[in-house]
């Protein structure tokens, strides 16, 4: 496992470099910049399902906080971006910190599901209200500066590292190893000490910090956002099955499913937009049949 | 309070619609222990079947009715054989994402071939209003409503009366204990996800009838359903009634007061609230067998 994550540092490296080499980097700019994202958010979901055992399948409600509040600063209030992602990330963060304890009661399906109702009805506020642009949606100032058209490409970049590395130190540290206990028997682990409602308060939150962080990366980047892109169902469920795919609980799946899943996507169905529902549901459908385990078999 | 009595009743028609709508979700979580996602998806292509029915080979919509029961029955039993007794043995969680990618297949293989313009199926001899008295009823809501209302009370006889519904109630609480009477709980399984995608589609047909429809309406119907579902517990159909007359109610009175827009929201927010504080309903009972 260990040689493994140094691969995956090396490939980090890589990508670094890459945009001095590849031909085409608004192509490929652009495909990599959606695989990281990808990478980023199931990195954030698995401290949170492959570590503590729940799953956020409405963990996009934290992007859309996220994207808002960054959106928001940046137009209403002119912010400039990096304070306002921080701030954004924040508010995604201590919002799953106050709604934990109440909200992770509820457990497997149950949480999901709820999780789900929540991210569709954050999506329906948002659409409601005057601040908020309503179904008009926000447009945010296009990006000028230094590294123009490599810009995203280092911030999804630092982001899924971020990621990464959190996810190397929930997987070796004492807090990490409460969250498995949680995991594994949450009674049990109760029972030797580990205060259970804070363990799993604070990994949603840092779970929900991150994925806030990639929300507002990619109202930038996208420059427009409207309530059906920040809390669109059909990015939880591509996150996790990026993370279902690569294998839950493990440092590196998450990285390899959302890498494996976006190239896939981008190489078969580029060009065939109509179908592209039509395909991605059958890849759903087909992945959990064939491979439920995940590429790397764990749990 | 003429309006006050006119919001009650349309939630009263609006609300029985929805408790019958309910029934097969509730059917096959209650039974084959399955929350599907994708149950909105099929109810949506149920009101695609009716409106092709009626419009390539002008098949009566309230005759369409059978036909699209049959046609769901066949491919509940289809799906059941397929993959839903591999699912079964999966995490519940996987389930969901599993359903989801089924809807995510459905909605998008819907718009493909009909692309996202509303349609509708109209009734000729239902179209306007009856006035009784100061209120206003109009005809189409009226037919949903007395259909709905047949239908369910059918569904409550053949699960309480006969012996087939007997065994699925059996199955429902106790698969091991149903087993050593003598059930197949594997032929139970079966009829149920039959069942449950007929009734799918059968409200779909309704749906149609009630209001025009996208390819799209999948998800805020399964957000219906399993908001019915767990507001009055996967009791009994009689809970199920209660589950669409609350919920039913809720709606016309936030559309009224509030607007149209906040409806889902009040919905969603409900539906959060009754699963954190009242997981097994308000009713209680949490299988169908359950007394």
């Amino acid at each position: 496992m260990a040689r493994l994550e140094k691969v995956i540092f090396i490939f980090f490296a890589v990508l670094a470099v890459l945009p001095l080499l590849l031909p085409d980097w608004p192509y490929w700019g652009r495909v990599l910049s959606s695989a990281l994202m990808l990478s980023s958010l199931a990195l954030a979901q698995n401290v949170l399902l492959g570590y503590t055992g729940y799953p956020a399948f409405g963990g996009i409600a934290f992007f859309g906080i996220g994207g808002y509040t960054t959106a928001i600063l940046m137009k209403s209030y002119s912010v400039p971006f990096l304070p306002s992602l921080l701030v954004g990330g924040m508010v995604a963060g201590f919002t799953a910190l106050i709604i934990a304890p109440p909200l992770m009661r509820l457990k497997s399906h149950y949480f999901a599901i709820t999780t789900l109702a929540l991210q569709l009805a954050l999506g329906e506020v948002v659409a409601n209200l005057e601040f908020t642009g309503g179904t008009d949606g926000i447009n945010l100032p296009i990006y000028r500066g230094p590294f123009e058209g490599y810009f995203f490409h280092f911030m999804f970049l630092f982001l899924a590292l971020i990621s990464f590395l959190i996810n190397l130190w929930v997987d070796r540290s004492v807090f990490g190893y409460a969250l498995k206990a949680i995991r594994e028997d949450e009674v049990a682990a109760e029972s030797v000490g580990v205060n259970t409602v804070l363990f799993k308060s604070f990994s949603f939150g840092i779970s929900s910090f991150l994925t806030g962080l990639v929300g507002g990366v990619y109202a930038y980047w996208i420059t427009y956002i409207d309530p059906t892109s920040m809390f669109d169902p059909l990015l939880s469920v591509k996150t996790f099955v990026a993370l279902l795919l690569g294998g839950v609980g493990t440092t590196i799946g998450p990285l390899l499913g959302a890498f494996l899943l976006e190239m896939v996507s981008e190489i078969v169905w580029s060009g065939l937009t109509e179908v592209h529902g039509i395909i991605l549901g059958l890849l759903i459908v087909l992945g959990i049949l064939l491979v439920p385990r995940g590429i790397l078999g764990v749990r | 309070m003429d309006l006050l009595l006119q919001l009650l009743l349309e939630a009263l028609l609006l609300g029985t619609f929805y408790a019958f709508l309910s029934l097969g979700f509730s059917l096959t979580w209650g039974v084959l222990n399955i929350l599907n996602l994708a149950y909105g998806s099929l109810v949506v292509l149920g009101s695609y079947l009716a409106y092709s029915l009626f419009n390539a080979v002008g098949v009566d919509p309230i005759v369409s009715l059978p036909i699209s029961f049959a046609v769901g029955f066949g491919l509940g039993l289809l799906l059941q054989a397929s993959f839903v007794n591999r699912v079964i043995k999966l995490e519940p969680f996987m389930v969901l994402i599993l359903t989801f990618g089924l809807d995510i297949l459905i909605s998008h293989t819907l718009n493909y071939f009909f692309k996202a313009d509303i349609r509708s199926i109209d009734v000729p001899y239902a179209e306007g209003s009856l006035v009784v008295g100061n209120l206003i009823v109009s005809k189409v809501k009226l037919l949903v409503f007395i259909l709905s209302l047949l239908f369910t009370f059918l569904l409550f006889v053949f699960l309480k009366f006969t012996w087939t519904g007997r065994a699925i109630r059996a199955v429902a609480l106790d698969v091991e204990g149903a087993r050593l009477v003598g059930i197949s709980p594997e032929r139970v399984f079966a009829l149920t996800m039959g069942i449950g995608t007929g009734i799918a589609f059968l409200s779909g047909n309704l749906y149609g009838i009630l209001q025009g429809f996208t390819p799209f309406d999948g998800g805020f119907l399964t957000v219906k359903a399993f908001l019915v579902s767990v507001l009055g517990g996967l009791g009994r159909v009689e809970s199920a009634l209660l589950g669409g007359l609350f919920l039913g109610t809720m709606e016309i009175f936030v559309s009224f007061y509030a607007g149209e827009s906040w409806k889902l929201f009040a919905s969603l927010v409900l539906m959060i609230l009754v699963l954190i504080f009242r997981p097994r309903g308000l009713m209680g009972g949490k299988y169908y067998g359950e007394a």
